[in-house]
Formats: structure tokens, sequence, C-alpha cells
């Protein structure tokens, strides 16, 4: 019973994709977004009762089915496990599913294509279960493209706009190069070991630690693979390109997708095959080297954007370049801890944003949003959870504060070699802290517009367009969010702040570390706290604003440098991959491909010419014909008698 | 269930026979032959939908030998027998599919062909049955043949010239030539073979005759066979008749010339090259592995820099066939990966023929002259054709082999085929597929998103009809399964390629 | 010494081939080159005869073939002498040269 509870969490979701993929068109907007709410929403339910089942993660179910794909030579079974990780993650995936679809009930009411628009939504839910239900590497993949489908599908929803579609492309492209070293991985780690199912895996990795070094080589390459396919998912430098782009899509795509849980599929990828990671050195020091190169670009590119959205994409880059250090010197605990940390402020933080959004009829601009949150008081409050949240300048408000004092601390002692190079505590860490100043910074920048005393001239206040707080559905979720983010994060709290930690120990299987010393995070804190009040008021006040020029380098940084190129990394790509693989293309075209129709032509040319000289030798007489079979004869009787 | 087999083939074999008399009797108009063309393929594919479901799933391995008519000269006995089994039955259930499909999206709705339309067409069709399920090597020939009369006057009098393709004949000629440079050695390794036998050694038989020839023929007689098929699938440098004859031949042609004749080639890589010459194969299998990799990419950098749609996926074609042959050629490298690969190459070129059928109707069907939309002529036009549009993105997506959908299956055995011999051949060959995916997709986005200019620079045609949707969606539910629970397919199909000696090793 | 033997058969039979020969390259009339083709053609039917008799009198083997050939040239004859008709009344003229477009016409 209850393992066939597991098939249904991913089942029920998918089902309902289907039903509205076929009827949605007919039905009213009512009705099906109803539908669509309440598959998402049974899903949660399923994983609540699983919870439930599996005494929230101490027993591993299991559901199998026999062969998925099973060849002599290769074996992927059929099956679906559901340990602490995987419990946490569905109930993550499927709890923001259904908030965020019933999000979307509001913010999708006057689109034009909602039905597509809910079925992807479900297909997505489903998908992203599947992903972290699978117990093999396969039908991990089978979720892994669904949910890359679902975020294309989602990201093109406004198709008709320009740059949309491209946007679109890149997000698909991204992730199916990613997939490559994805698959090649899968391929790496089944020669190695035989198996690609998880639970074969874990045990397998384990005696391997002894292996030999062949064997030890391949699995470093296998590592190596499938951390590219991570990259890709999760945003990581160099393919963190998609990210900020799919920004394209509605902003409850945004939330639920493009922060909350897809672009986690990566960590969860890493935390999965742990050991895997814990025995190839090699691998963790480039995830390192790339987390710590996305951080620093997700910073500071947040802090330079002006659209509303962007500001909070390169956030998202930039929490989860830190999850990904966290584990890259196997601090698992931490990063899992701010992967739900996370979830629930950046999802707060875009359905607020959303809700900016739809008040002030889809504008995005910061620059012509100033003050719109003082006439939205929901949104408001919510925003203001999000930022000190998401900055984890306070305790207990989210669970952000802790994880991030943990992943710090754990830098403090953890350190990454490989190459003969070793990226030590110190340099981790104070990039890290330095970053987390910058975090402090840009989340305060965009409250301080929001919330600006003097509206800009050319913004909707101006036209005199009303704004005011949008529906219900919309005001519901910001309110069940800005509440869930605090019980969330005194569930979290670490035995140094009074707390038991037990969701940190639920999700991680590990025991709770002490966490930070009070008196030893203050000083940083406090320096946080002061960056955080001057930004806001700098950019809430006009006096300060005037006080502070608007024209010194750190407001206009967006505008040169590498900041205004996105540090060149789609230059890059323009100009070092694509250019020439389009030029070599184009002479694939001309020139091989001229010679290959080109002998076939030469041939028919020849054969052409020589039937033209042979053709003269028909002169259309009779007698000449009569001769040339007389003479025949005679060559045929004197050849035959020699 | 099994006695009905030997039944159900024979008249498989001979309906489009049936159907050539019928259409050569019938005294309609071209809409009237349009009609009875859409009937009777209906029941065709049925037919051969049964018949093939049948044999899957019951695993009869039939062969018909001495049941034909023995007929011979000069101690020579020739005996036209047929075969069917797992192996051979997903081609089969292909063209169940794929014919009514075709003849149906890509009917003739102004009645502009007459008998000969359908004659010839139907002349190919039976003779890629008979391909498909020729036991014996002669009878083999002859349809291989016959296949190439069919499709040479189906093209030579319904052909068209376009823009990007100015001119008919040259083009035809240049397949019929290059279809005979590779089908008459094959004619001479199959005599050679025959003579060295002393009789029709059959498909089956190729392995054991090749243990009492000299190296010299067995080498003569293999390099016959692979002439034949690599210009029939055709393999990188031997691909100069594809694309200008795709481009001039009428849609319903070209569709089933991706579709189905292509796989003539695969199918006798497969069945005759893997199966029949192991050694011959095993030591030519880098070179072939090498060509297989570099056609892929080479046609993922032709999409990229095409500008017609149809040029887009008549190269697709050629990157994905590569892809096959990669399949074929390394499984026959090794035992234990042998039944892998294979499968893997037969369950895409099940899955690469329905995708093909999609992507060829529906492009034919973007515009009321049929030709294909260059892609820097229109945008938007997914506000004029949703249901199209949908159906063809989802039709790309398949063809780009993301899992969930049919070809996933396939190319995973395949690329993992490929690993046991070099990481690097999957990692070349997976990326010109993707290049292809990206070409496809982004010739999506231009011809079909964004705004529509008004008034359009192509004379859009009208949007599928329900009917016509509603066979779409039974394709796309097919992928849906093959993809999602590819086991289906691939158990059964698998278990005859592990019987040494019916396409085993 | 007797004049019926094999060898004057076979002379007798060259010279009607030769005088065949004769009609069908150097007469311009289709006519006479029709009426040369059958004398070559009886000569060619003379010589089987002619071994037949002397040199395998007991089986009747060349009867058949000889009868075949005759068979063959009578429609051969009446063929040709249709399509001459068809000539004469296209062109007015049955002279070989004017009726030469088996080649390709420049």
């Amino acid at each position: 019973m209850n393992s066939w509870a597991l098939l249904l969490l991913p089942l029920l979701p998918g089902l309902s994709a289907a039903i509205l993929a076929v009827a949605g068109r007919r039905w009213s907007y009512g009705v099906y977004s109803t539908f669509s709410t309440a598959a998402a929403g049974a899903a949660f339910l399923c994983a609540l009762y699983l919870g439930a089942a599996s005494d929230w993660g101490a027993l591993t179910l299991n559901w199998t089915y026999g062969a998925w794909l099973t060849t002599p030579a290769f074996e992927a079974g059929l099956s679906l496990r559901l340990d602490s990780l995987a419990l946490w993650m569905s109930m993550l995936v499927s709890g923001f599913g259904f908030l965020i679809t019933f999000y979307s009930v509001g913010y999708m009411r006057l689109d034009q294509e909602q039905g597509r628009f809910f079925a992807s939504l479900n297909l997505f839910v489903a998908a992203m279960l599947l992903l972290v239900l699978a117990d093999n590497l396969v039908l991990i993949f089978l979720g892994w493209e669904g949910v890359g489908l679902c975020s294309y599908l989602l990201i093109g929803h406004y198709w008709k706009q320009p740059g949309v579609p491209l946007a679109a492309f890149r997000a698909f492209f991204v992730n199916r190069v990613g997939d490559i070293f994805f698959l090649l991985g899968v391929f790496m780690l089944f020669t190695v070991f035989g198996s690609v199912s998880f639970s074969e895996l874990d045990t397998a990795g384990l005696l391997f630690l002894e292996g030999d070094p062949e064997a030890m080589r391949r699995a470093v390459w296998g590592a190596f693979l499938l951390l590219g396919g991570a990259f890709a998912k999760s945003a990581q430098a160099p393919l963190h390109v998609w990210l900020a782009d799919a920004m394209a899509g509605p902003t409850p795509v945004s939330a639920l997708i493009h922060a909350a849980t897809m672009v986690t599929a990566g960590i969860y990828l890493v935390v999965r095959l742990d050991w895997l990671f814990a025995i190839a050195p090699e691998a963790r020091f480039l995830m390192a080297v790339c987390a710590l190169v996305t951080l620093i670009i997700g910073a500071l590119m947040a802090l330079t954007q002006t659209d509303i959205k962007k500001i909070l994409a390169y956030s998202t880059l930039s929490n989860l370049a830190l999850m990904f250090l966290a584990l890259s010197i196997t601090a698992v605990g931490p990063a899992l801890l701010h992967l739900f940390a996370h979830a629930f402020f950046k999802a707060l933080l875009f359905l607020a944003a959303g809700s900016v959004i739809i008040a002030a009829h889809h504008e995005q601009d910061i620059r012509k949003l100033r003050g719109v949150l003082k006439k939205l008081p929901i949104t408001n409050a919510a925003f203001w959870v999000g930022c000190i949240g998401g900055a984890g300048l306070l305790p207990f408000l989210s669970a952000a504060f802790f994880s991030k004092e943990l992943i710090l601390e754990s830098l403090q002692q953890g350190s990454v070699s490989a190459f003969g190079l070793t990226l030590g505590p110190n340099f981790l860490y104070g990039t890290v802290l330095v970053m987390e100043w910058v975090t402090v910074l840009y989340l305060f920048r965009l409250l301080g517009y929001l919330r600006a005393d003097s509206p800009a001239e050319d913004s909707h206040q101006a036209h005199g367009e009303a704004i005011h707080e949008p529906g219900f559905s919309l005001r519901g979720i910001l309110i069940v969010l800005s509440l869930a983010a605090p019980i969330f994060g005194i569930l979290s709290a670490t035995p140094s702040f009074g707390g038991g930690g037990a969701f940190y120990r639920a999700v991680s299987g590990e025991v709770v570390p002490a966490g930070p010393d009070f008196g030893h995070a203050a000083p940083f804190l406090a320096i946080a706290l002061l960056l955080a009040v001057g930004c806001y008021l700098v950019f809430a006040k006009a006096a300060w604003r005037s006080a502070f020029t608007a024209k010194t380098a750190f407001l206009r940084l967006g505008d040169y440098g590498p900041l205004s190129r996105r540090f060149y990394f789609d230059d890059v790509y323009e100009y070092l991959l694509l250019g020439p693989l389009r030029i070599l293309g184009w002479l694939c075209r001309i020139i091989l491909e001229f010679l290959f129709v080109g002998w076939v032509v030469l041939f028919g040319s020849i054969g052409m010419g020589l039937s033209r000289q042979m053709k003269r030798l028909q002169s259309g007489r009779l007698h000449h014909y009569a001769m040339a079979v007389l003479f025949s004869a005679v060559l045929l009787y004197l050849f035959v008698e020699r | 269930m099994t006695a009905i087999q030997p039944i159900l083939l024979i008249l498989s074999l001979f309906a489009p026979l049936a159907a050539i008399v019928l259409h050569a009797t019938y005294s309609g108009d071209g809409k009237g032959h349009a009609r009875l063309a859409v009937i009777f393929h209906l029941g065709y594919g049925a037919l051969l939908i049964v018949l093939s479901v049948l044999n899957l799933y019951s695993g009869l391995y039939m062969v018909s030998r001495g049941d034909g008519i023995p007929f011979g000269f000069a101690g020579f006995t020739f005996e036209p027998s047929l075969y069917l089994n797992p192996g051979n039955a997903p081609l089969l259930l292909l063209m169940g599919i794929s014919l009514p499909l075709t003849f149906i999206w890509l009917r003739d709705r102004e009645g502009r062909y007459g008998v000969s339309y359908y004659v010839s067409a139907n002349l190919l069709v039976f003779s890629l049955v008979g391909v498909f399920v020729s036991q014996s090597l002669i009878l083999f020939y002859l349809f291989w043949e016959l296949a190439l009369v069919g499709a040479y006057f189906w093209i030579g009098m319904h052909g068209r010239a376009h823009s990007y393709t100015p001119m008919v004949y040259p083009a035809l000629a240049r397949f019929a030539l290059m279809t005979l440079l590779g089908s008459l050695p094959m004619l001479l390794s199959i005599v050679l073979l025959s003579a060295s036998a002393g009789r029709d050694p059959g498909l089956f038989g190729i392995k054991t005759v090749l243990q009492v020839m000299d190296p010299w023929a067995r080498w003569l007689a293999f390099s016959g066979f692979a002439l034949a098929f690599t210009v029939k699938l055709p393999l990188l440098g031997l691909h100069g008749w594809l694309r200008d004859t795709y481009n001039v031949s009428p849609a319903a042609c070209r569709t089933l010339l991706s579709a189905l004749m292509s796989k003539m080639g695969a199918y006798g890589l497969v069945f005759i090259l893997a199966a029949g010459f192991v050694e011959e194969s095993r030591i030519l299998a880098p070179y072939f592995q090498i060509i297989c990799v570099v056609g892929a990419v080479y046609g993922g950098l032709l999409c990229l820099s095409s500008e017609r749609f149809a040029d887009i996926l008549i190269y697709s074609s050629l990157a994905h066939l590569s892809v096959i042959g990669l399949g074929v050629f390394t499984a026959v490298g090794s035992e234990e990966m042998y039944a892998t690969g294979i499968t893997g190459a037969v369950f895409l070129i099940f899955s690469h023929g329905l995708i093909m059928t999609a992507l060829f109707a529906f492009d034919a069907r973007i515009t009321v002259s049929g030709e294909s939309p260059s892609i820097h002529s229109a945008g938007g036009l997914r506000a004029g054709q949703g249901r199209l549009s949908a159906l063809l993105l989802l039709s790309i997506f398949a063809s780009a082999s993301l899992p969930g959908l049919s070809n996933f299956a396939g190319e995973f055995m395949v690329f993992f085929s490929a690993f046991g011999v070099s990481p690097w051949l999957t990692f070349f060959s997976a990326a010109g597929v993707l290049i292809v995916a990206a070409a496809l997709v982004r010739a999506y986005h231009a011809l079909f998103l964004g705004e529509r200019e008004n008034p359009s620079p192509v004379k859009q045609a009208a949007d599928l009809g329900i009917g016509e949707t509603v066979l779409a969606l039974g394709l796309a539910v097919l992928w849906l399964v093959l993809g999602l629970y590819p086991m289906l397919f691939v158990g059964p199909v698998q278990k005859a390629f592990l019987i040494p000696g019916l396409g085993g090793m | 010494m007797e004049l019926f033997n094999l060898q004057n058969v076979l002379l007798l039979s060259l010279l009607l081939v030769l005088i065949g020969s004769y009609g069908i390259f150097l007469r311009r009339s289709l006519i006479l080159v029709l009426l040369s083709v059958e004398i070559a053609l009886n000569g060619v039917n003379l010589s089987l005869i002619g071994f037949n008799y002397f040199r395998w009198s007991d089986v009747e083997t060349s009867h058949y073939l000889y009868m075949l050939s005759i068979g063959v040239a009578a429609v051969e004859a009446a063929i040709g002498l249709s399509m001459i008709i068809v000539l004469f009344r296209n062109y007015n003229d049955v002279t070989r040269d004017r009726v030469a477009n088996l080649r390709e016409i420049p």
C-alpha cells in the first residue's frame, strides 16, 4: 500500500497534466485551474502521508516494477525509493508546487493560454517528483529531462514577445549540453560499478574506497561528467548563462522552477552521490572553483540589475553556488539546510515580486517601480520578511540565518585540494563572507527602490493608474509563506541558539552541529546590519540618495565593463563556440557537400561525354548495321577458331 | 495465434499488388484515388500492425523455407521464402503505422494526381514489405531493385522542382545511379554466395556459407552488400543523392523515403552485415564507427547552416541514421554488447521512422503549396496553426530523444554500446545529435514563435483537422509509451538478437 | 565421284549466303534487301538440312530447327513487308538511304 502511494506521488500530477493537455481547452478557467491545484495538493497530501508512513524519513520505502531498460549488458529497473532526503525533497517540491499553482490561479487569470500553463506546471511537479524519487540514474534522467522540458515550455510561455523564444532556446540548449555530460557520467559509473541503482551504488561505493587506480580514475571521470550535468541544471558557471534569461517566463514559474525546486536538482544529485564526490577530490575542487566564480558573478550581477526578477535570478545563482561550495568541502548537512531555507525565502521573494508586477501591470523595472510597496501592505510585509530572511540578518526569521552560519562555520574548517592546489579555509571563508555582505547590499537595494519615497516621473502612479493589492490567491500565498518562513526558521535553530535543529537532523540524517557561537558571529552580523540599513536608506530616501550622489560608480557599475556584458560569458560562447560552429557548418555546406555531390556529378558527366562520342557511331543506315553484324560474326569466328 | 501468422504474412506481402490493380482499374478522378488510397492504407496498416504485434508478443520465429515454389537450373535451386520474427517485426509495425499516417496527412486534396502516382507508390510499398520479409537473398535483391523502380517513377512522374532544388531529373538520375552503384555489386555478392553454396543461402545461411569461402571471395561479397546498404542508408560520403532527391519528391514520397526506404539500408546493416558477415564487420568496424560519428557531427553542422525546414530535416536524418549505423558497428565488436547495440539500432530504426513520418508530413503541411518554408521567411505561424505547431514541437522533441519520448531508449542503448568502445564516440555523436536538435528547435522558433507579420510572407495552409489531430495524438501516445516504459518494446525485440543464427551472433 | 556430298551442300549454302549478303549490302531498294535476307537465311537452312542428312541421319532434331527457322523467316518477312509498306506510305520511297532515322537527328 505504501509503496503504491510512492508511485501515486508523481503519477497524480502527471495524469492531471495529461488530462489538462487534452481536455483543458474545453473547460472554464475556474474548473481547470482548480483541477490543477487540486492535483498538486493531492501530491502534497500523498507526500505527507508517505512522511507519516515512513516515520518522517526513518524508514526507507521502495516500489519496484521489474525492468525499465534492461539488456544483457545493462540494467536499469523501474523502481522508486523514498529515504529521508527523497521524502523532504518531495515534500518541498509538492508543497511549493501546490502553493505556487494556487498562486498562479490568481496570477494567470488574465492570460491567453492558461491551459497550457497549468498542464506544464503539473507536468513539472510530476517530473520533479520522479527525479527525486527515482532509484537509479537512468530513471532520474527521465525526471531530469522532464523538468528541463517543462522549464523550456514555461519560459516560452509569452512566445509572441521578442526575446522570449531565444531565452527558452538557451535554457533548452544549455541543459541538453549538460545532459550529454550526465549521460556519459552514467555510462562511466556503470562501467566502474556495474550498476546505476542508487541503493546498489551506495554499498558498492563504500566498498570501492580501496579500489584499484584505473577504476579510481574512471570513477573520478564519472564524477566530473555528472558534475557537468549538475552544473547545467543548477546554473553554475560556465553553464549558468540560461538562468537570467529564463526570467522571461511568468513569475510563478520563476519562483517554482528557477528558484525553489528545479535548479536544486544538481545539488540533489551531488548529495545523492556524496560518497562518489567524497572519493573524488578533483571533482570537488572543480566544484569549488566554479561555485566561487558563480558566487561572485551572481552577487555582483544582482547588485547592478534593474529588472526586479533578474536581481532575484542572480541571487539564486549565488545561493546555489553557496550550496555547491558547502558540498565541495563535504558539508552536506549545511548545504541541504540552505537548499530548503533558500527555497522558502526565494519563493517568497519571487511571489512578492510577482504581486508587485501584477499590481504594476507587468512593469518590471525597479526604477519605474519606486515606492510601489507603500501601497501594497501585504506584499510589503512579505518583502521585508524575504529580504531580512534571505540576507540572513536575523535568527529565527528564516532558516537562512542558520544555514549560512553553518556553511561559514564549516568553511572555516574545511578545505579542498587537488591537482596540487589547495583552496584553503581562510580564502573560502573570506570570499563567502564578503559575498554575503554583497547579498545584503543587493537585497536592500531592491527593497530600497521599491519603498523609495519619490515616485519616478514615468511610473504608473504618475499616469494615475490604480495600484492595489492583487487577488485573494496571491495575497493568501504571500501570507502563508511569510508565516511559514519563521516557523521553518525556528525548527532549524541550532543548539547554540537554543534550538534542537530538528529539521537539520531530519534532512541530512547527521548529528546537529552546535552551530555558530553568537558572540563570534556578532561583529560580522553587525557589519551586515549596518550595510543593510545604509543601503536601504540610500535608495529609499531622496535626501540620502542626493547626498550619496546618484552618479557614483557604485550605482552605475552595471553600465560599464564586465558587468554590462555579463562577465563576457555570452560573448565567449558566441564567438568561440557558436560562431565557429556556424562557420564550420557553412564550410561543410559549401565545400564538402559540393564534393560529396560533385563526385557523382563528375562520374555522370564523364558518362554523358562518352555517350556523346559513342553516338557518332550510329549512322542510322541499315547497311552499316548489317555490315557491323557481319564483321562481328567474322571476328567471333576467328576468335573461336583460335 | 501462431497458425494465423503465415497467412497474414502472405496477405501483407501481396496486398499492395491488389492496391495497384484497384488503382489501375479505378475510373474515378484524383480525389477518388486519394480516398481509395486512404481507405486501403488504413486497412493495410491495421493488417501490418496486427501481424507484427502478434509476432512481437508471441515470439514466433517463422521461416517459410520449402513452402515457396522451388525452381532451379544447373543444379541451383531458388526457393522464394519469407520470414518473420521479433527482429524484423518492428519494421512491419513501423510500416503499418507510417503508411496510413502518410496517406492521410498528405492526401491529395485537390485531386492533382492520377493512377500513376498511386501505382508507383504502392509498388514502392510492395517492394519495401518484400525487402523486410524476404528470407531468400535473390528475392531480397528483386524487391530491393523494385523499390528503386517504384521510387523512381513516383518521383520522376510527380516530382516538382523548387526554388531551392531547381531541377528534378538530375537529382533523380543521381538517386538512381547511386542506388544502382550499390545494388549491382550486391547482386554480384549474392551470386557469389549462391555459387559457393550451390543454392540461395538465405538471410540466415550467410554465416554458414562464408565458412567454406575463400577470404577474397568473402571480402568481395561483404563489400557488395556494404556498398548497397551504406548508399541506401546513406552513410557520410555516399549521401550525395540525399538532399536533392528528397526535395524534388512529392511530399508523401519524401516522407516514405525518409521513414521507410532509408530503413532498407539500416535493415541490411543489422540483418546481413552484423548478423551474417560477423568477422568482416568486426574487422572493419572501427572505420565504420568513425564514419558514423563524423556523419553525425557533419549532419548536425549541415543542419546548422540550412535555411529550409526540409533541408534541416533531411540532414537531421543523415545524423540520426549515422547514429543507427554507430549502434550496429559498435555492437559487432563484442559478444556481450551485441544484443544491446543491435536492439538499440532496431529501436532507433522504428522510432526514427515514426518521427520522420510526422516531421516531413507536418513540414509539407505548413504552406499551401507544400513547399518547405525558409526559416527567415516567416514567423509567428503558430497563431494560425496551433495544433500543427504543438505536434511539430512534440515531434522535434521526440527526435531530440528527450527521455519519456520514443527515441531515448534506442539512443541510450546505442550510446551505451558506443561507450563500451570509446567514450569519445558517444561524446561526439551525442554532440552531433545535440546540434541537430538545436537546429530543429531554432528553426521551429524562427517559423512559429514571435509576432506574425501581416500579411504573412508565406501562404500558410489550414491547421490540421480533428481526425488528423487525433491520429497524431495516437502517435504521440505511442511515443510516450515507448519512452516511459521502453521495456515493452525492448524486451521482445532483443530476444531475437540473442538467438544465434536467427539475427543473433 | 558423287556430287551430292556435305562439302558441296555447304558450298551451295555459302553461295546462297553470299548472294544474300551482296543483296543486303549493295541493293538500295528495301524490298530487294528483304528478298536477299530471305536468300541468305535459306542458305543457312540448307546447311542445317545438309548436316542432318550427312552426319546425323538417324535423328530428326535438325528438322525441327529448320522448321522453326523457316517459321521465323516467314514472320520476319511478313513484318518486314508491312514495315516497308508503312515506310512507303510515309516517305513515298523505299530506298534504304531515305530511311536513316535510327541515329539522333541533329
